[in-house]
């Protein structure tokens, strides 16, 4: 005898479970990515091998509120402007001083200024 | 006798499809947008500059506000952190400091790493444009 099974019915894709996964995607590369961009910075540290034998053109004195150019006082906003003018004066090398007080971001702007003026560039304390 | 018609029960089913949609257009945002990063102290806030020449987000030496080592968000010390480094290793060694950590710490931490034989190192900062 001839039996005519029906044909299964097609089930429909489950969803939930693709869902899942997507959302595991989503928070994994939300919690695990960064949107701020990173720059590098060289330093020569005090001892180093290429340690400066003469005398430094200029010391510039970083103190806790206030960056000192040979003595006398620089802001951060002309800082650039005063370091280019002294090496087109021919200053030719430059010993960063820091202070006690100082923090890393007045010495990194500091040391990023200097090297931009083109001086050779030498760290102390 | 009248027959009403049973009223109609079934939820309507909801758009799991614009759900999707939704869900899978923020996924390919952050993978596009992001870069993923090793963890970092969570309370380090990092220096900023203006003109340094851009690099990979950091696997770095990170020295928090008071001069504490971590790596990758871990409480480190300087030995244990050159001894996991290996020998030989010629990537510059890479050190992220906090903002208000002093800086003639900054640069004791610098000279230890010098003497213990550390080639070039190299300070990461945020670049804020």
């Amino acid at each position: 005898m001839r039996l005519d099974v029906p044909p299964p019915a097609a089930r429909r894709l489950s969803l939930t479970s693709l869902i899942d996964v997507i959302f595991l995607l989503l928070l994994f590369f939300m919690l695990s990515s960064t949107f701020s961009r990173f720059g590098s910075v060289e330093l020569s540290t005090p001892g180093g091998g290429n340690a400066v034998v003469r005398t430094p053109d200029i010391i510039l004195s970083v103190k806790a509120d206030r960056v000192l150019v040979n003595g006398e006082v620089a802001t951060t906003a002309n800082l650039g402007s005063i370091l280019k003018a002294r090496r087109a004066g021919g200053s030719e090398s430059l010993l960063i001083l820091v202070d006690d007080q100082a923090t890393s971001q007045s010495f990194v702007a500091a040391l990023e200024q200097a090297r931009a003026s083109g001086l050779a560039v030498s760290v102390g304390r | 006798m009248l027959r009403l018609a049973p009223p109609k029960s079934r939820r309507q089913a909801e758009p799991t499809i614009a759900l999707i949609n939704i869900v899978f257009l923020m996924l390919i945002f952050f993978l596009i947008a992001g870069t993923l990063s090793p963890p970092t102290p969570p309370e380090l806030i990092n220096i900023t500059s203006e003109n340094a020449p851009p690099t990979a987000p950091p696997d770095a030496l990170a020295i928090d506000a008071v001069g504490r080592l971590y790596n990758r968000a871990e409480p480190t010390s300087l030995s244990a952190f050159l001894a996991a480094r290996g020998q030989g290793d010629p990537q510059p060694i890479r050190v992220l400091a906090d903002q208000n950590l002093p800086a003639r710490q900054l640069l004791d931490v610098l000279g230890q790493l010098r003497r213990a034989g550390a080639g070039q190192v190299v300070l990461i900062t945020e670049r804020t444009r």
